[in-house]
């Protein structure tokens, strides 16, 4: 098994379709429905090594909980990457001041979100 | 804030800009999803049996208002991704037939904002956009809107009808210009940083 996978994402269905991608792949992948309960797994989970994380979710949104993560200062090495309908040059800018490594526009390609998230992982790890 | 064309004739009215990129958002997400053509079809203004609706608010300073997205079933069920399309239950009356259908009509409807959120941006307005909810029921009617534009689309295919509502209240109706450096990434982009 692959490395631990957080998908935070207020559908359902889209939950169950990155699930089913990275699976593929061989990640192992949990899920939280917004950046409340993303939050609360991440801060239960020493081995998570990379989020996935929509924007627009109820309670605390995505790029709240990015500027939480990266506020939390426990986080400084864990990739995250936006999948979102969202596509704002201003929303882009304010993730990546936040720390976000990626921004994807749904809907996904699976193969095209696998191929980021080995090559994120994979330049983490280099660092 | 708007971005204004210079002169009277050049540049969309903002009302035009909104209702072709609700119009062309829909049709291009249906399209994308279903993998097969959708046609517009103005020969009947609601869906009869069985119906699944997504509807999703949105304002800004400019623009506000509601899209309806009102599905047959089968629509719904064909425009669902192939790996959860495999995986869904047979039994119409199974809760998590039920779950996953609701749920789809949902992030339809917020995809299709989001589409239409993206293009708006580019020539100023940046709206702000609520959950969505879903439900269904049959025979559904929709209107009685006080907004000052209502934007009408009903598409099909072999597999489904879709009728959508945008309902659009618009203050002032300029022609706008896009703002090259407000150009959004468009869907099925990725940028890693």
């Amino acid at each position: 098994m692959g490395q631990k996978i957080l998908v935070v994402d207020d559908s359902e269905t889209v939950r169950q379709q990155v699930e089913y991608a990275l699976t593929q792949a061989e990640f192992e992948v949990i899920h939280a429905e917004d950046g409340v309960v993303g939050w609360e797994k991440l801060t239960g989970n020493d081995d998570i090594g990379l989020v996935i994380c929509d924007v627009n979710m109820p309670r605390m949104n995505g790029l709240e909980l990015v500027e939480k993560i990266k506020e939390s200062g426990q986080y400084d090495n864990l990739p995250i990457v936006m999948l979102t309908t969202e596509g704002s040059p201003q929303l882009i800018q304010r993730a990546k001041k936040a720390g976000a490594k990626g921004w994807v526009v749904k809907p996904f390609k699976a193969d095209l979100l696998v191929k980021a998230t080995v090559k994120i992982l994979a330049k983490t790890k280099a660092a | 804030m708007l971005s204004l064309s210079s002169n009277q004739d050049s540049g969309s009215l903002l009302s035009a800009l909104v209702r072709d990129a609700f119009a062309d958002g829909t049709r291009g997400l249906f399209e994308q999803a279903t993998d097969l053509p959708v046609a517009e079809d103005a020969t009947a203004l609601a869906l009869t049996g069985p119906t699944w609706a997504g509807v999703i608010g949105f304002t800004s300073s400019e623009v506000r208002g509601s899209l309806v997205v009102n599905m047959n079933e089968h629509m719904v069920i064909n425009s669902l991704p192939d790996e959860i399309r495999a995986r869904l239950s047979a039994d119409g009356e199974d809760p998590a037939f039920h779950r996953t259908l609701n749920d789809w009509c949902g992030e339809i409807v917020n995809q299709i904002v989001g589409r239409a959120k993206n293009r708006i941006s580019g020539y100023g307005p940046l709206l702000t956009m609520s959950s969505p909810i879903a439900l269904r029921a049959s025979g559904m009617v929709w209107g009685g809107s006080s907004a000052t534009h209502e934007f009408r689309q009903r598409l099909q295919h072999a597999e489904g009808q879709l009728l959508s509502i945008a309902s659009v209240t618009i203050e002032r109706d300029l022609r706008v210009e896009e703002i090259s450096a407000n150009a959004a990434a468009s869907e099925g982009e990725m940028m890693l940083f």
